[in-house]
């Protein structure tokens, strides 16, 4: 089955390491390295990556069809000969939002709730 | 190699190591950026946060790296096993692979359930015994149950001849001053013995442990109800405080909590109840179940003996717990105590420097573990033997079973499967057989271990001693599994090797499957080699089984000297009553008395000590004679030797005119007299008792039959009676009643009437004295018990052995033997041959067997009494058993190839 034929909610919940990963990769190229120091970036610190995690993501996120490996960007060096580019597929793009919503609704239920704002119910 | 070699920190070469845990999918793309990756985040981690970071780092990424793999091989072993019949068969990894060979095995297994569970059975009494043994052994160094065993330690004396020596009460004082320091408290127990204690509903007697103020706090044991004993208690002017145990508490108070401030009698002297202790704290040592706790302060004033002895530095006395500081290792807490020490010694000069050593505090007593060493070592040992013999066993009954498979080896080989593959499978077969009677030895340990423990629940005259409490603890479980995987590797390398090498060709094109013979050019082959092994074990334990029982034997033939048949031997206190000291004497002739007019009473006497139990030692001085001599002292009554049927061979008994105040005499035993005087009569002659300065002169009066009152297994021992009433400030207890019938059955009669009779006495204890000896022999009864119990098992194993070996045998020559017959043979013939083909490894084994058992002498010995380990009766006598079994095992297959009707034999 070709990744595109699959609809974006097939692949949810997404595990945290590959929402960040889709979330750190925005529409640029980036490298394995970099898309752990965005991530750490955006999210404060509060969200690191480890190595490990980091690219057996990037290889599941390859088969699934998320991101595809790509050349690197022109006068971009910063990550040395053996670095290998990635960016993030249509069909990423298309399940990041499906997982985005997906937090959305769980998030509304939880201010329903009144999880949020000190209520002390 | 390479990638290794360029990592240029020790961390990044770990790293790299690890990274072989993920698939090799990502290993092959990602594995170079992976780990500059690794190196790169590595130095931001140090160069922002110091070296702190950067290991903590490593670790993180290590630890992840790993999870991983583990989880993506999991994930792709999950997928590539789910859909049958997908695009192409996908590449499993190691993990992948060997969960795939697990199932394989378990299916192969269970194809075959009756070579499982008998494999699984077998092995399963070889770990079953090794377990036990472990978790018995295990018992020595557990915390007491119910405390806080991290950082409890036990301070110990050192001597030149005893590791374990209990310390003196003002140096215990003295190192109370570190509790601030190392330890966070430190405290000291004395197991004192017996007291009477008396609530509103009951008088009873219960062991009582004398402690210190910190005794609770530092071993972490907590109350149920109320408080426990705290150091405010144990200081002069305090009111006397009891804490009491669960059990106790249940007995007396029927477990209710009002009991609290109640007054108790201890010893007749009233305490205040503050606290019941958890039903799971059973005191600080093993053998002394103790019931009543109070402070030192109150015990001293009560036990002005005991407070006397407590004053001199020189006496050991108490045992000391500590409880170590958070942080503070043993070493340095024993520096601390070594420092104090050195004062004491610069302070007080002892003829020997103090020594010191700190250990982990133990439920059983560390002197107790020495003396059993010798046991728990022949245990070992004979639970290894064991292990092994199963071991042979099972490697046979799988080697057995694997000629039945050869076929289906080969053609696996022939289609692809690799050697590595086929032996990696055995393997996990066996191991899975091995986890099996893992599990079952874990569900026996508790149980049989316990059996072990109970034997040490003896009668005595004290009263009978409790069981040994065994707890199945994590590391029996560490050590369960350790030894069911080396027995399953042990059981399993051989047959799994051997059908990893099968040949096609061989299997396939029928060639004969092997020669079916035990012996190579008259050498044992593999299977032979193996009985060998198994009628050898057979035979070392059948021979120690055999010395123990003979042991146990002649032990239980020993005569004690005195009529134990008809006697009960009670242990009375009146110690709580009202009668003073110099009455007692008078108390107990009058109770004897009485006693004796019963109609079930054929004679009552009260003696300091009954027979058989600790006896006091006197040193004698003769007219004549320097050196004084050093005798068993025994405090008695005029009926004692009657009730004892203890003959009169020279002079006259004692009599009730031997009281206070009239010239002191005394009775020697036959041994004590020849010792006294061996050339003159005694009768008549003077010896002198005591201390050179304080002298008491003795008149002999008699001399009367020896009997074993103290040691049962010595040779009688010299002893002197004295006239009980002439020492009225003795301590008197055992009361020792004759009867007429059945002893078991007048214990409750007995009891009945001390309690209508004379309130006044708690009973302590009442036994028959043929329990006592019982009591006596617990040693050798669990050896002779344990040994049978093994060698039995041995035998069962060896023999099945022999048998399965010869059966399988015979069916491999079946062809071979139908010729023979065929050709002419006779079947007398042809069983002989059978049998004849079976006695090489026989004999080997019982050769090898006899010489070992000969050759352990030195460790057998240790069990025996009155044995020697090379006893003809019991080495021959093994062989003989062992060497019957095993034929007969040979025999019956060797009886059905002979009944082999050859037309059939050589259509087939």
């Amino acid at each position: 089955m070709s990744p595109r034929k699959r609809s974006p909610e097939s692949l949810l919940p997404l595990t945290q390491p590959v929402f960040g990963i889709l979330l750190a990769l925005e529409d640029k190229r980036v490298h394995g390295y970099g898309i752990m120091q965005a991530l750490a970036e955006k999210t404060e610190g509060r969200q690191r990556l480890l190595p490990g995690s980091l690219y057996a993501s990037i290889a599941r996120m390859i088969e699934d069809g998320l991101v595809e490996e790509v050349a690197a960007p022109a006068g971009d060096s910063s990550g040395g000969p053996s670095r290998r580019y990635y960016r993030r597929t249509a069909f990423g793009k298309a399940v990041a939002r499906a997982e985005t919503e997906r937090m959305q609704h769980l998030v509304k239920l939880a201010v329903s709730e009144k999880l949020l704002g000190g209520s002390s119910e | 190699m390479e990638i290794l070699r360029r990592r240029k920190t020790l961390a990044s070469r770990l790293y790299a190591c690890l990274a072989f845990v993920l698939p090799v999918t990502i290993r092959r793309t990602h594995r170079t950026e992976l780990l500059e990756t690794f190196d790169d985040e590595l130095n931001r981690a140090r160069t922002t946060g110091g070296l702190g970071h950067g290991v903590l780092f490593s670790l993180r990424a290590s630890m992840d790296v790993i999870a991983t793999g583990v989880k993506e091989r999991a994930r792709r072993w999950r997928r590539a096993a789910s859909p049958p019949g997908g695009p192409g068969k996908p590449r499993l990894g190691l993990i992948g692979s060997l969960g795939r060979d697990a199932i394989e095995a378990w299916r192969s297994l269970r194809r075959r359930p009756a070579m499982a569970v008998a494999a699984t059975c077998i092995m399963s009494l070889g770990v079953s015994a090794s377990v036990a043994v472990f978790t018995y052994v295990n018992a020595f160094s557990q915390a007491p149950p119910g405390v806080d065993p991290d950082g409890l330690v036990q301070v110990h004396g050192v001597t030149d001849d005893d590791p374990s020596v209990p310390i003196s009460f003002p140096d215990f004082v003295d190192y109370t001053g570190l509790a601030d320091r190392s330890f966070n408290a430190i405290a000291a127990v004395y197991s004192a013995s017996a007291a009477s204690v008396r609530s509103e509903t009951i008088t009873d007697v219960a062991l009582l442990e004398a402690v210190s103020g910190q005794f609770f706090e530092t071993f972490g044991a907590r109350t149920i109800v109320g408080r426990p004993l705290q150091p405010e208690d144990d200081l002069p002017g305090a009111g006397d405080t009891v804490v009491i145990s669960h059990r106790w508490w249940r007995r007396a108070f029927d477990g209710d909590p009002a009991a609290l401030g109640q007054t108790i009698f201890l010893n007749g002297r009233p305490h205040t109840l503050v606290g019941v202790m958890a039903p799971d704290f059973l005191g600080s040592l093993a053998s002394f179940r103790a019931d009543v706790w109070v402070p030192f302060v109150a015990f001293r004033a009560r036990y002005t003996g005991w407070d006397a002895q407590a004053k001199i530095r020189e006496r050991p006395l108490v045992r000391v717990y500590g409880r170590l500081r958070a942080g503070v290792g043993e070493q340095s807490a024993l520096n601390d105590l070594e420092r104090t020490s050195a004062g004491l010694d610069e302070q007080y000069p002892q003829d020997h420097p103090r020594r010191l050593r700190l250990a982990d505090a133990t439920w059983i007593d560390p002197s107790t573990r020495a003396d059993e060493q010798q046991t728990v070592q022949m245990m070992s040992a004979a639970a290894l033997g064991l292990a092994l013999l199963v071991a042979a066993n099972v490697a046979n009954l799988l080697l057995a079973g694997a000629s039945g498979r050869r076929r289906e080896f080969a053609v696996r080989i022939a289609l692809g499967a690799s050697r590595g593959r086929l032996l990696r499978q055995n393997l996990l077969e066996h191991l899975l057989l091995s986890v099996g009677a893992g599990g079952v030895a874990l569900l026996l340990a508790g149980p049989l271990s316990a059996r072990l423990g109970s034997y040490f629940a003896r009668p005595s005259v004290w009263g009978n001693n409790v069981a040994r409490e065994v707890v199945v603890d994590p590391r029996v479980w560490i050590f369960a599994l350790g030894f069911t995987l080396v027995m399953g590797l042990l059981t399993g390398w051989l047959p799994a090797w051997r059908a990893s090498r099968e040949r096609f060709s061989a299997v396939m094109g029928r060639a004969p499957e092997g020669t079916g013979r035990l012996t190579h050019r008259r050498l044992p082959d593999t299977r032979g080699t193996l009985v060998a092994a198994q009628v050898a074990l057979a035979v070392v334990l059948v021979v120690v089984a055999g010395l123990v029982l003979r042991t146990l034997n002649l032990a239980a033939g020993l005569e004690p000297g005195f009529d134990y048949q008809r006697s009960i031997a009670s242990y009375i206190s009146t110690s709580s009553t009202t009668i003073p000291e110099e009455s007692r004497n008078a108390f107990y002739i009058d109770l004897g008395e009485r006693l004796t007019e019963e109609p079930w009473v054929r004679s009552a006497t009260v003696a300091d000590a009954a027979p058989l139990s600790p006896h006091a030692s006197a040193r004698i001085r003769i007219e004549g004679r320097s050196e004084p001599e050093s005798v068993v002292s025994a405090q008695i009554l005029p009926s004692y030797l009657a009730t004892l049927g203890i003959g009169i061979t020279r002079g006259r008994n004692l009599s009730v005119n031997d009281s206070e105040g009239a010239p002191d005499v005394a009775l020697l035993n036959e041994v004590a007299a020849a010792r006294l005087f061996p050339d003159v009569e005694p009768v008549g002659r003077r010896l002198w008792r005591g201390a050179t300065d304080d002298e008491r002169e003795y008149r002999v009066v008699g001399v009367v039959a020896d009997a074993k009152i103290r040691d049962f297994f010595a040779a009688p021992e010299p002893v002197v009676y004295f006239s009980a009433p002439q020492h009225p400030h003795s301590t008197t207890g055992a009361l020792i009643v004759a009867v007429e019938g059945d002893p078991a059955a007048a214990v409750p009669v007995l009891e009945r009437w001390l309690r209508n009779h004379e309130s006044r006495i708690a009973i302590v204890n009442a036994i028959p004295y043929a329990e006592v000896l019982r009591g006596v022999l617990y040693v050798q009864r669990m050896n002779a018990e344990l040994f049978s119990v093994l060698a039995c098992l041995g035998l069962i194993l060896s023999t099945v052995g022999v048998f399965s070996v010869m059966a399988l045998m015979a069916r491999q020559r079946t062809r071979e033997i139908g010729i023979r017959m065929a050709v002419g043979a006779q079947a007398s013939q042809i069983n002989r041959m059978v049998i004849r083909d079976a006695l090489v490894p026989i004999t080997l084994g019982l050769v090898v067997g006899g010489l070992a058992a000969i050759g352990a002498k030195g460790v057998i010995g240790a069990l025996l009494f009155g044995v020697e380990p090379t006893d003809p009766v019991a080495t021959l006598g093994g062989l003989a058993v062992v060497l019957l079994a095993a034929v007969s095992a040979a025999y019956v297959p060797a009886r059905r190839a002979a009944r082999v009707d050859p037309v059939l034999a050589l259509r087939d």
